[in-house]
């Protein structure tokens, strides 16, 4: 069963890497960049939000110091942002994990809140640092085609370095599901207290999975920095970032290795196509955002990929169904 | 006055009252004695209204309850007085009693019912603008029996009104509540302190783990030697 | 100057915590952080503005018009969101409250677009001489309505009967139950009232800040930083968590340079939640 799945994902990850091979459209290929940015981004959230109940609105702090870091790395000293990257991972995870544990106490609400707080302070001290980070004129990234340089003339070669990120991160987080640690972070995430008194490492376990969901979220924002060029405090770190990554995985849904990504699909190509087609409409796109979002929490609060999946049963187990009276089978739809 | 028939209460699958019958006349102090867990507070809320899923019947003077919505069931004369007291933190004393005399009815005549009440526990009145937090656990159960009183009730829900006190106070909670009675208030008791329950119920009913195992009253507790040994330490 | 800095400071601050108090009222109440509160005073704005542009309603008393709006705004949404999520998951509760903001922040840009309008009052720039202080005409006339809505809000709540239910309601919702209040009623009663008061503060804002779509992202965290600091729930506390907010940031603004000062509230944030969670005034629950 764990050897179908894995083959089923890699199989898509391949399929899809052809696929690309064979698109010349600029616009589809950029539709493709972004879709994987932001699954990759969304799953990186998930593993704090969705696995531990770390509900955090900071995300964007990470992604800058990640952008930030191999940028600033690579124009002063040439550093590669291949090396830059996980150089920001590391100092995100590190600021992570100090920082969930000193939140450990804080629940809900109150971690959003403190959170959301770091996002700013984020926010404030890379406009006021102008002598390292340019402020809010923002740092231009010379364009050096290259592959230590992570530049690249191609978009479909983006395409490639970032499926190949989501298909990593998603095996990643598959296993980590599966395995015990995953059952700690639900125990975690559903009670805490039951779950310690259990002997499950709650500090640990938290500021873990948020040090790793950072780590991951800077090195998204170290693959957008190489692929925009460019990086300024109001398109990095605001709350908006920080909200989308959690409303994609919401949206798709926050149980499951499979939600972010289902969540980013949905909603990007929607976004840009909205963006794109009715473009003398500035904010449809993020108005649809906070439409769909708010059905979710209100019409299916475990996201759409339980009920894709139940509808998906439906029709194939039609024989299974029949077997049970209704609202008897239990479809447990956690993946 | 009050019938239950065949009553489930659920918490989630858990079921924690496993099909009850009981019987409440006019009138009557009726105990409900178990031990831990036994379910006794689980029947109360049912009948008060703040268990969701509850399933069988619940007539109170001919009238199907499961209508009725928790806060609606006060004006009908039902009045519940939780287990812990639950008084309201942070409101006085005076503010406390004033919220049982929330429903319309009872609002009309506060100030008579309020006088009364300062009449059966005269040291409410010395505290009224006390926050009810710092009250001694014997004046928070008074001010929660005389809450609930301000609501005019027919029908008293005591929830172990005797938890930690001490003895002699348990004697004057018990006794405020045989003289209640006698102002013509029916009282559905949930008490662990059985010998007091024995001594001042009309009848008794007493569960175990969720089931009903016996409907006594005083008199035929007499010859059953069996009940008296294991629920009330009698020889 | 320290003393000028420090008067400003808890008049400014002052108006941010009228601005919380809706916020933090609606917690106390309904146990739920309101992510959308800054897009609300977005609305607040706007009415006084248009109020302003368009039938020369002086801001003051825009609040004839902008509160019973936002009351009724603040009910319907109650009714429709925000009460079917009252026992959900933390999750839910943020995240609808996120969507909400997102959807109405985006409207404004939508129907309003996303230039800054600012209201021009003639005593904007008049000030008032005591001594050798100097305050400001606007500031001051903010400050007194400001005053003058806590004393009544809070007398409210003290004396009235369903001031009482909601203080209740606010410390054990079941036990309020039990005693007959109809608690989703009251809930309703407490977000329409967080939104009157919204309305009554943005009518303030708008005399010194511009309005367009986003601001009430410059104001929400503020927001949050007050009703974290006086304690989620607590109306005398949004009050002096607004006048810490006001004169850490104004004698910060002097003492350090302009930019940093933002810094200094979300310190105070953090801080806050690390030390003292339940705020100032507020009560362990
Ligand atoms: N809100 C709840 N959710 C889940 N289970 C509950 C809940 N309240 C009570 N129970 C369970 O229902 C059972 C009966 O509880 P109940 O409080 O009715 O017992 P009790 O007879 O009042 O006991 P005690 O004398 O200790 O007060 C217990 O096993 C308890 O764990
Ligand atoms: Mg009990």
């Amino acid at each position: 069963m764990r050897d179908k799945k894995v083959c089923i994902i890699i199989l898509a990850y391949t399929v899809l890497m052809i696929a690309i091979s064979l698109v010349g459209n600029n616009f589809l290929l950029d539709m493709v960049v972004l879709t994987g940015l932001w699954a990759f981004a969304a799953q990186a959230w998930n593993i704090a939000g969705g696995y531990s109940g770390q509900f955090s609105l900071g995300h964007c702090a990470f992604f800058g110091i990640g952008a930030y870091t191999s940028s600033i790395l690579y124009c002063n000293t040439g550093l590669s942002p291949w090396v830059g990257m996980l150089i920001g991972g590391v100092i995100a995870a590190i600021v992570a994990a100090v920082y969930s544990g000193i939140c450990n106490k804080l629940k809900g609400h109150f971690f959003a809140l403190a959170t959301l707080a770091l996002g700013q302070i984020m926010y404030i001290a890379s406009v006021q640092l102008t002598s390292i980070t340019k402020g809010s004129v923002g740092i231009n990234i010379p364009f050096k085609p290259g592959f230590l340089n992570m530049i690249f003339n191609s978009r479909a070669t983006y395409a490639y370095i970032i499926l190949t990120f989501v298909l990593l991160l998603t095996l990643f987080t598959y296993f980590i599901q599966k395995s015990k640690y995953g059952y700690f972070l639900y125990a975690i995430r559903d009670n805490e207290r039951a779950a310690i008194s259990l002997g499950v490492r709650g500090l640990q376990l938290k500021m873990g999975s948020f040090a790793v969901s950072a780590f991951f979220t800077a090195i998204a924002g170290t693959f957008y920095a190489q692929y925009i060029l460019f990086i300024d405090p109001d398109s990095l770190l605001v709350l908006f970032l920080a909200v989308q990554m959690a409303i994609i995985a919401i949206i798709g849904g926050t149980g499951s290795y499979l939600g972010p990504l289902l969540g980013s699909v949905i909603l990007i190509p929607l976004s840009m196509l909205l963006r794109a087609k009715i473009n003398f409409v500035s904010g449809l796109d993020n108005l649809i955002y906070g439409l769909i979002l708010m059905a979710v929490v209100l019409f299916l609060p475990d996201g759409l990929l339980p009920f894709i999946l139940k509808i998906f049963k439906n029709r194939t187990g039609k024989k299974a169904m029949e077997k049970y009276p209704k609202g008897e089978l239990n479809l447990d739809a956690k993946v | 006055m009050l019938k239950l028939k065949n009553v489930d209460v659920l918490y989630g699958k858990f079921m924690a009252v496993k099909q009850v019958s009981i019987n409440v006349k006019k009138g009557e102090i009726v105990a409900l004695i178990g031990s831990n867990g036994a379910g006794k507070s689980s029947l109360l809320k049912a009948v008060s209204g703040l268990c969701s899923s509850v399933k069988g019947e619940l007539i109170f003077e001919d009238q199907d309850l499961k209508s009725y919505k928790c806060h609606d069931r006060v004006c009908e004369g039902i009045i519940h007085v939780p287990e812990g007291r639950k008084l309201f933190p942070r409101l006085t004393v005076m503010e406390n009693l004033q919220m049982g005399a929330y429903s319309k009815k009872a609002r009309s005549s506060s100030k008579e019912t309020l006088a009364k009440i300062f009449q059966i526990f005269p040291r409410l009145e010395e505290r009224k603008n006390q926050l009810a937090y710092s009250l001694s656990g014997g004046e928070q159960q008074m001010c929660a029996i005389g809450r609930g009183l301000m609501s005019l009730p027919k029908l008293l829900l005591l929830d172990e009104p005797s938890l930690g006190l001490a003895p002699n106070l348990v004697k004057l909670v018990f006794d405020t509540v045989k003289a209640i009675n006698k102002e013509g208030i029916t009282i559905l008791l949930a008490e662990q302190n059985s010998t007091m329950s024995l001594k001042y119920s009309d009848r008794f009913y007493i569960l175990e783990s969720g089931n009903m195992v016996n409907e006594q009253s005083k008199d035929s507790l007499a010859s059953d030697a069996d009940i008296k040994k294991k629920y009330f330490g009698l020889a | 100057m320290f003393l000028q800095n420090l008067v400003n400071g808890i008049f400014v601050g002052a108006m941010y915590g009228l601005t919380a108090s809706g916020l933090s009222l609606i917690f106390g109440v309904l146990n739920i952080v309101n992510f959308a509160h800054g897009e609300f005073i977005m609305i607040g704005m706007y009415i006084t503005y248009f109020a302003g542009a368009l039938l020369g309603v002086n801001p003051i008393l825009s609040v004839l018009i902008s509160v019973p709006v936002m009351l009724i705004l603040g009910v319907l949404v109650e009714r429709f969101l925000i009460n079917r999520i009252i026992n959900s998951s933390d999750m839910a509760q943020i995240f609808l409250t996120v969507g909400l903001g997102l959807v109405l922040s985006n409207l404004a840009l939508i129907f309003i677009g996303g230039n800054y309008y600012s209201v021009r009052v003639g005593y904007a720039t008049e000030s008032l001489k005591l001594g050798s202080l100097l305050i400001g005409k606007a500031s001051f006339l903010t400050f007194i309505v400001t005053v003058i809505t806590f004393i009544v809000v809070s007398m409210m709540l003290k004396y009235t009967f369903i001031g009482k239910a909601i203080r209740a309601t606010s410390q054990d919702r079941t036990t309020a139950q039990l005693m007959g209040v109809n608690t989703g009623f009251i809930y309703t009663v407490a977000f329409g009232l967080g939104m009157v008061l919204v309305a009554i503060s943005a009518a303030l804002l708008t005399i010194m800040f511009p309005v367009y779509p986003n601001i009430g992202n410059h104001f929400v965290v503020i927001c949050f930083v007050i009703v974290v600091l006086g304690g989620l729930g607590s109306l005398p506390g949004a009050l002096v968590g607004g006048v810490i907010v006001g004169v850490i940031e104004i004698l910060c603004g002097y003492y350090f340079s302009m930019g940093w000062k933002d810094v200094v509230p979300f310190l105070v944030l953090i801080i806050c939640l690390l030390v003292r969670p339940q705020g100032i005034f507020g009560t362990r629950t």
